[in-house]
């Protein structure tokens, strides 16, 4: 049996052996962990303060898109990880230097927190997302094998669920979520939102309608930032752009929506030559300064917005560097495509090819290429 | 450092609420130096959201600021910005006095508070400049500095690690 098999059927067995739980049992997704770890009671009074303070400026981090919020969490940290390096403050400054794109950083902290509590959901949850995003699938799958049923049933879903999405059973993930989100009606919301956008997610690499699911993990989450944007993202991509611009949040000024409403500003020829410096001049900035925060996002204005494929495929090789997920699969071989050599895709195109990630969208581009 | 002048200047430019930065990009302050034979002059940016964190200027928590909590913080800030940026020369420390307050927006960083400074140094003009400010805060907090002398200008990035600047000493005092 593959691991992916395994992991499949796992994944059935958690799901069957998972006593049922109240919605106020459910853990909280990744940085919260106020319901995920025991009570901070026993904790000096002062540590526990600024432990909870550097957890609001990590959602709010989360919830703004403002980098600086990260920042202000990790300086608030670091004096009590110079004392003592806890387990729940690593957490925490992984979650950060996850959220900054720094994912071996985050990886040694979460190792270190593993070490140190095993049977921590946050820290294996959060490693087993991490490995994901580098395209440690191996690894990824012993994190989820190893979450506490404390972990939660919707919880061990999303894990094994991505998991199974990103080797090659895009369709059994979809079941398992599908399966999941039946089986906890009374789960909590932010949850439910959760499995919903990763529905959506895979909807899009397999070539169905992803909106329903998006449209409920909107409502689920009061409208998150997060899943407007990744709502935007398939809109815009798909050439809605005006139904795009309606989902984004207007007070999102972060590089992903910038960048994103410069695409559909380019769809509807209303492009601004002053935006479009504008946002080049601080793609430039945060090179000068060393951030690599915005890869991604930099490759997909060159390639949509600037049309510089050269200079759009150097980026997205470096995004590759950085991490794996299918949208930069796609974008890497988009830019190698316009740009006219697909061999600068190569390295993604055999991880792709090594674990079976299934992307129509990919499979379009390649197509296309094949004919020319 | 002094004082000087009255707090505000351009509070049209800000009458209106002022929503707390969303900026996506690292903390960053703004200093432009110039020296010349006529003296220094210089001219301080700080995000009010930075300075919000810093200092809790929002004192009705409403997470947004107007322009009365601006004001009535302004000697704290004023008290901050002394402690937190020095200049010097051979002959000792310069004076410096910061002028009339005013609000920028910057297209990525939000409502900026302009600080024009005028420094005064005995007889020499300032070789070394000492940022401290924000990085208790804010560890990746960055100053982008600007220095015109003569027909020179260089611009430096500081850091939480690197705090201090040496000036260029080729205009004429």
């Amino acid at each position: 049996m593959s691991p992916w098999n395994f992991a499949v059927s796992a994944m059935g067995l958690l799901l069957m052996a998972a006593a049922p739980m109240t919605s106020s049992a459910e853990p909280r997704i990744q940085e919260d962990r106020k319901v995920l770890e025991p009570s901070l009671a026993d904790r000096a009074g002062a540590n526990a303060d600024i432990i909870e303070r550097a957890r609001d400026l990590i959602r709010e981090g989360r919830e703004t898109g403002d980098p600086r919020f990260y920042s202000r969490a990790e300086t608030l940290i670091l004096p009590l990880m110079a004392k003592a390096e806890a387990a729940d403050l690593l957490v925490l400054r992984a979650t950060v230097r996850q959220a900054r794109h720094d994912f071996y950083g985050a990886l040694s902290d979460l190792d270190k927190a593993i070490n140190t509590a095993p049977n921590d959901p946050q820290a294996r949850l959060s490693r087993a997302f991490v490995r994901m995003t580098i395209g440690d699938y191996n690894g990824a799958l012993i994190d989820c094998q190893s979450l506490p049923r404390s972990a939660g049933q919707l919880v061990r879903a999303a894990c094994f669920g991505r998991l199974v999405s990103l080797t090659g059973n895009a369709a059994k993930a979809d079941q398992v979520l599908t399966g999941a989100l039946q089986q906890m009606p009374g789960a909590a919301s932010y949850l439910k939102a959760w499995l919903h956008t990763l529905r959506a997610e895979i909807s899009i690499r397999i070539g169905q309608d992803p909106r329903p699911h998006f449209q409920r993990a909107l409502v689920l989450s009061d409208n998150a930032r997060s899943v407007r944007l990744s709502f935007a993202e398939y809109l815009v991509s798909s050439g809605l752009s005006h139904a795009a611009l309606d989902v984004l949040d207007p007070a999102d000024t972060s590089d992903a929506a910038a960048v994103i409403r410069l695409r559909a500003a380019v769809q509807t020829d209303t492009v601004r030559s002053d935006e479009v410096k504008s946002l080049a001049a601080q793609f430039e900035e945060d090179r000068r300064a060393d951030n690599a925060l915005h890869l991604r996002e930099e490759a997909r204005f060159l390639l949509d917005v600037v049309h510089a494929p050269d200079r759009a495929v150097d980026i997205a090789q470096e995004n590759w560097a950085a991490q794996k997920e299918p949208e930069d699969l796609l974008l890497l071989v988009q830019a190698a495509v316009a740009a006219g050599d697909l061999t600068r895709a190569s390295a993604a195109l055999v991880h792709r090819d090594a674990y079976g990630i299934e992307d129509v969208r990919v499979d379009a581009v390649l197509a296309v290429e094949q004919v020319r | 450092m002094t004082r000087f002048g009255s707090t505000f200047l351009g509070l049209c430019l800000a009458c209106c609420l002022i929503m707390p930065a969303k900026a996506h990009q690292e903390s960053t302050a703004y200093l432009d130096v110039a020296l010349s034979g006529e003296g220094v002059t210089a001219r301080l940016e700080l995000s009010l959201d930075d300075l919000d964190y810093a200092l809790g200027l929002d004192a009705n928590a409403d997470r947004e600021l107007d322009w009365s909590e601006v004001d009535n913080a302004a000697p704290r800030i004023q008290k901050y910005v002394e402690a937190g940026l020095s200049l010097s020369s051979s002959k000792g420390d310069c004076r410096i006095a910061q002028g009339k307050f005013a609000v920028e927006d910057r297209a990525h960083g939000g409502p900026y508070l302009v600080i024009p400074l005028e420094v005064a140094c005995v007889n020499a003009l300032p070789n070394r400049l000492t940022y401290e400010l924000l990085f208790e805060h804010d560890r990746r907090h960055r100053v982008k500095t600007t220095v015109a002398a003569g027909d020179k200008t260089m611009t430096e990035v500081l850091t939480s690690r690197r705090r201090v600047l040496s000036l260029p000493n080729n205009a004429t005092h």
